[in-house]
């Protein structure tokens, strides 16, 4: 609960305070970079969900060398699904957003 | 908007990128019931971040931000949170984490998308350029699962299975 409030603080802020501290049409263009960038989640969040249940299992188990490789190969999938889709966006930001938004570059 | 948002939009995918990474480390936290690491750096970061934010934006604008955002990541979950978890929990071997796990993979794909932004065509209609989109997705992901040990192995046995089948299936048509 009190990790949940926190992160919402932590990835809510920065908007509640640049809509006050920035022109409109400035915002805009972080909220727009906000909203594209925060898609991320939606492949690493399942990722970390299918394997919760595993890792608490292995540690009730005490079974730490299968706990290890559960792990690594997690953060690994996460690295190669989710750290993909990011690079794809950092070097694509443009065209992925002149495709989305179909405003012209 | 594309010309103004793109900067923005690169340095805050950065910034998610490297608190993406966090996620796998915060479910093994949780599920050894540790919550307090979290807490408490989540409590640092949201009362660094608003004093921050209060002084960079003004002066540098979305982008200020959305440094401060790949900055907070950096250096408070990547490194701090990384130290400490790894310090007490299951898995001490960080500099793994850091480089086979997260470094590798995403030097990989990252250049994989380069070389497909320096010989693809980027300059087209939205359908091609949706294309290209796709098409460099589809590399940057085999690059990085074929430089990744642990998903190449499976995924391999996964798809040799697969062809396995087809080919039987394939077989019976005959």
């Amino acid at each position: 609960m009190t990790i949940t409030l926190l992160s919402v603080l932590l990835t809510q802020s920065d908007k509640i305070l640049l809509s006050r501290l920035l022109p409109l049409k400035v915002f805009a263009n972080y909220a727009v970079a906000g909203v594209l960038s925060n898609a991320l989640y939606m492949l690493s969040t399942p990722i970390g969900a299918a394997f919760y249940p595993s890792f608490a299992q292995l540690i009730t188990l005490r079974d730490v060398a299968t706990l290890r490789l559960a792990y690594h190969q997690a953060a690994q999938l996460s690295a190669v699904v989710m750290g993909s889709a990011a690079i794809v966006l950092i070097i694509f930001a443009d065209t992925v957003l002149s495709a989305w938004t179909g405003n012209p570059r | 908007m594309t010309q103004d948002a793109s900067p923005i939009l690169r340095v805050l995918a950065f910034g998610t990128l490297l608190n993406g990474f966090m996620g796998i480390p915060y479910q093994m936290q949780l599920a050894y019931g540790w919550t307090k690491l979290t807490i408490k750096m989540n409590v640092v970061a949201v009362a660094l971040l608003v004093p921050i934010l209060f002084l960079v934006v003004p002066r540098y604008g979305g982008i200020g931000a959305a440094w401060v955002w790949v900055a907070l990541n950096a250096g408070g979950y990547l490194l701090f949170g990384i130290y400490f978890m790894h310090l007490r929990l299951c898995c001490r071997k960080k500099w793994r984490w850091y480089g086979r796990d997260v470094i590798v993979p995403a030097s990989a794909a990252l250049a994989a998308a380069l070389a497909c932004r320096y010989c693809l065509p980027n300059r087209a209609s939205t359908m091609i350029e949706i294309v290209v989109l796709v098409f460099t997705s589809a590399c940057v992901v085999i690059a990085a699962a074929l430089v990744s040990p642990l998903v190449r192995a499976p995924l391999g046995a996964h798809m040799l299975a697969v062809v396995k089948h087809v080919r039987f299936r394939l077989g019976q048509d005959a």
